[in-house]
């Protein structure tokens, strides 16, 4: 795979991971807050093991265990269908144009397509770009919350606590992505990972904190609370500009569908090479799939039970593997010796 | 053509050259005795000057005293005269006429296996001009023109240093077109120079046209929207590219250069912007940045909100734009793309047409079809009046002229069937297509995506030439290597 920066590698995974965030329903209290930030420590203590176990390359460990590489493909899959669950659920309250959700997702589906034929170095550069693009939009967000924000309007409940950890687990599928991506870095690899999981709690936390402070009970109404910020914040007085968060509704989910669909090319280019060509297409109409029959409360708990077993369990095990295979031929060598 | 040697007596030659052009009737063929040796000039007739022809060939041929034998009249011709700067030794037909149709004198002697070759081209070319393309107010007013060594010395008057290079070579298979490869040595890739020239080894064209011709082998990506070599008629800002370590490639018969890489940044700087001082400079290249945004977008942005997302205007414009609307017989969608395809027809109707023609295009178009459109209710003024801003704004961005006027229709049409949704759609296809886009390892996006916060003091803002002068910047920086 072709190198990619330091700054791309954080711009890629946090947009993805934003996706999820703005995707987050029913979040209303300083539980919530604070379980998000307790997520965000735990997922830095998991990516640090995962990034000092991993054993050579991914691409030679998928070579060498091709069921390694399947369990990925198929990971990244639930991940896409996940999105694409995630923009039919949030669809309504954002009032996509198109006519029909499904035509909306089949407009998107195509879309990923061409733009993971670019390739991951075209995802890698175009990253930065729809993040200054979405940060300018964010801090427009915030801007205007800020004459609503009433800090009264936290309710504390502690009870939210543990549920919210749960949430910000499930909604992290980008994390099985890093040991990927992290081979095509040319340098500063731990502080790109560190960097991005910084940038989506703090931007978890924020949008959490403005929803809540500028919302208070007209949040139960909507039931995402980066839409009801969206819908709250009126920058402009007399005309209603919540509109324009499609744009970034839109990138997001590009820059998360594509994301997956690239690396499930690349996994499959990886251990097949004639699958170059069809993989993209062939992802995609599996990521659409189980987004129709089912609902990204199932597809969240498949990524809940899974990560561990990609983020840690993998890593550990291979590292394992290599231990035991390196005293063999010690041992070995020292007989002929 | 053959690249049989030549061979056997002047009258075989003669008979194979005639045989060779099929006896052509601006090959002149004069036999001659000079210093006791029969002997043959060939020209073509109105490539070379007749003055200097007479002035330095014919007369001193006549002047040669009597020799020995055909070797020894080469040999004098060679060492006792100087008829001509340019005189290489020809040794196969292949040669001889690459050199005689480009304007070279051609001597045969009898029982020779060689001829001689004297430039003395003379053909008419046009005379240096200010470029018609890329205008500018303090920078100088001379341009290309198409005789390849002219610009060349264009390039040289300007770059006085031997560390720039100039490389001839010829391509296509018939029209045998001169091409220069022009470099700074010491800061010229030379990875990407090696590939160039194996690029241009491996054309197989019969014709060499214009640069055009040239340009889809040196891009490397298929299917991209946006230029990833540039072009230019302006030899200061040929000599500024070249001190980047880009390649230049100029390409004779036609008045632009190629610029290898071409970095989309580009299309936004001028010359003028080092001359102004830099809070001007800094402000119009965020003038022309708005202006690009403004020449694809803007229509669509108007669709999308006047038909799909109405909240986002306020409701005196929302007023307005219903009214104007609702006397309109087509859609907005509709009303728009015939509008911008009309004015696409009308410019290239200006563009090929006598410009003695072309005035009364402009009445007739502007006055006529205009103001009769508006008036008879057909078009709709607002929708009118986004779309002249939007058509004047991709006049400040010259060089994306094609990918803006292709982009803002297909932006208009997502606009109008999806609103702001398909404008992101599209949007992130566009810019996937631009970041995807790279030549010989460079990507097009540079220095933005990736990003070099050294290169922000020339494209967020222009600093002065007092801290200009430092950093030593060479595109090399932005060369991307595969794993």
């Amino acid at each position: 795979m072709n190198k990619i920066h330091n700054h791309q590698l954080t711009a890629i995974l946090f947009l993805s991971g934003a996706w999820s965030v703005i995707c987050i329903p029913s979040l209303y209290g300083n539980g919530q807050i604070s379980g998000t930030f307790a997520a965000c420590l735990i997922q830095i203590l998991c990516c640090l093991p995962m990034l000092a176990l991993r054993t050579g390359t991914f691409s030679n460990q998928i070579q060498k265990h091709k069921s390694l590489g399947i369990l990925y493909i198929l990971f990244f899959l639930i991940c896409g269908a996940n999105g694409f669950s995630q923009l039919w659920e949030a669809a309504p309250p954002q009032l996509l144009p198109a006519s029909g959700k499904l035509t909306a997702a089949v407009l998107i589906a195509l879309t990923c397509f061409y733009t993971s034929s670019a390739g991951l170095r075209a995802t890698a550069r175009a990253a930065p770009i729809v993040m200054s693009i979405f940060i300018i939009s964010l801090l427009v967000l915030i801007l205007g919350a800020w004459n609503r924000a009433d800090l009264s309007r936290i309710a504390f409940r502690t009870t939210d606590f543990l549920p919210s950890i749960r949430t910000y687990f499930s909604l992290s599928g980008e994390l099985a992505a890093v040991w990927i991506l992290s081979d095509t870095v040319r340098n500063h690899k731990n502080a790109a990972v560190n960097s991005y999981l910084i940038a989506k709690a703090a931007f978890c936390i924020l949008i959490l904190f403005f929803s809540i402070t500028s919302g208070g009970r007209l949040i139960h109404l909507n039931g995402y609370p980066f839409f009801t910020l969206t819908a709250l914040s009126q920058p402009l007085q007399g005309q209603r500009a919540d509109a324009l968060y499609i744009l970034v509704f839109v990138m997001l989910h590009i820059m998360h569908t594509t994301l997956q669909t690239g690396l499930i090319e690349h996994i499959a280019e990886q251990m097949y090479p004639i699958a170059e060509k069809w993989s993209a297409p062939v992802s995609l109409i599996f990521m659409l799939i189980p987004a129709y029959f089912f609902k990204s409360a199932v597809l969240e708990n498949m990524i809940f039970y899974s990560l561990p077993v990609l983020i840690l369990l993998i890593p550990l095990s291979l590292r394992i593997r290599q231990f035991m295979q390196s005293i063999h031929k010690k041992e070995f060598t020292h007989e002929i010796s | 053509m053959t690249e049989k040697n030549i061979s056997g007596t002047l009258e075989e030659t003669l008979a194979q050259i005639r045989h060779i052009c099929a006896n052509s009737s601006d090959i002149l063929i004069n036999r001659i005795t000079a210093g006791g040796i029969p002997c043959a000039v060939l020209t073509c007739e109105g490539m070379l000057s007749t003055a200097i022809m007479t002035e330095l060939i014919i007369e001193p041929l006549t002047e040669i005293p009597v020799q020995k034998d055909s070797k020894a009249f080469y040999q004098y011709l060679e060492q006792n005269l100087l008829l001509s700067l340019d005189r290489p030794v020809i040794r196969n037909f292949d040669e001889l006429f690459r050199f005689l149709y480009s304007g070279f004198a051609v001597i045969l002697a009898e029982n020779q296996h060689t001829a001689l070759a004297f430039g003395v081209q003379g053909y008419a070319v046009r005379s240096i001009s200010e470029p018609s393309g890329e205008a500018n107010l303090y920078g100088s007013h001379d341009g290309l023109t198409e005789a390849v060594r002219t610009n060349m010395s264009l390039i040289r008057r300007r770059m006085k240093t031997p560390l720039l290079k100039f490389e001839l070579s010829t391509a296509g298979h018939l029209s045998q077109t001169d091409i220069c490869l022009c470099y700074m040595t010491d800061r010229v890739p030379p990875q990407m120079l090696r590939q160039i020239k194996k690029e241009l080894d491996s054309i197989k064209l019969d014709t060499i046209l214009s640069s055009g011709y040239l340009q889809p082998f040196l891009e490397k990506c298929r299917g991209s929207l946006f230029d990833s070599v540039g072009l230019s008629q302006r030899p200061d800002v040929l000599c500024s590219k070249l001190l980047e370590g880009r390649v230049v490639l100029l390409i004779d018969n036609t008045p632009f250069a190629l610029v290898i890489p071409k970095l989309f940044i580009e299309n936004f700087q001028t010359l003028d912007d080092y001359q102004h001082k830099p809070y001007y400079a800094a402000f119009s290249r965020w003038i022309k940045y708005g202006a690009f945004l403004i020449a694809v977008l803007l229509p669509a942005l108007y669709i999308a909100v006047s038909m799909h997302h109405p909240e986002l205007l306020n409701s005196t414009l929302l007023l307005i734009l219903t009214d104007a609307e609702q006397k309109a017989p087509l859609s907005l969608t509709t009303e728009t793309v015939f509008v911008l395809l009309m004015y696409e027809i009308i410019r290239e109707a200006g563009l090929r047409l006598p410009k003695s023609v072309g005035g009364a295009v402009s009445i007739v178009s502007g006055l006529i079809i205009g103001d009769a459109a508006v008036s008879s209710g057909l078009i709709s003024t607002p929708m009118l009046t986004m779309t002249a801003i939007s058509v004047i704004a991709g006049f400040v961005t010259p060089d994306l002229n094609a990918p803006v006027t292709i982009m803002r229709l297909l932006f208009i049409i997502a606009g109008g069937l999806w609103g702001l949704f398909g404008i992101g759609l599209l949007g992130m296809a566009v810019l996937y297509n631009l970041c995807a886009t790279e030549t010989f390892g460079f990507p097009v996006t540079a220095p933005l995506a990736p990003f070099y916060s050294r290169a922000m003091r020339d494209v967020a803002t222009r600093v002065n030439f007092h801290r200009m002068q430092f950093g030593n910047f060479t595109v090399e920086e932005y060369h991307e290597q595969n794993s």
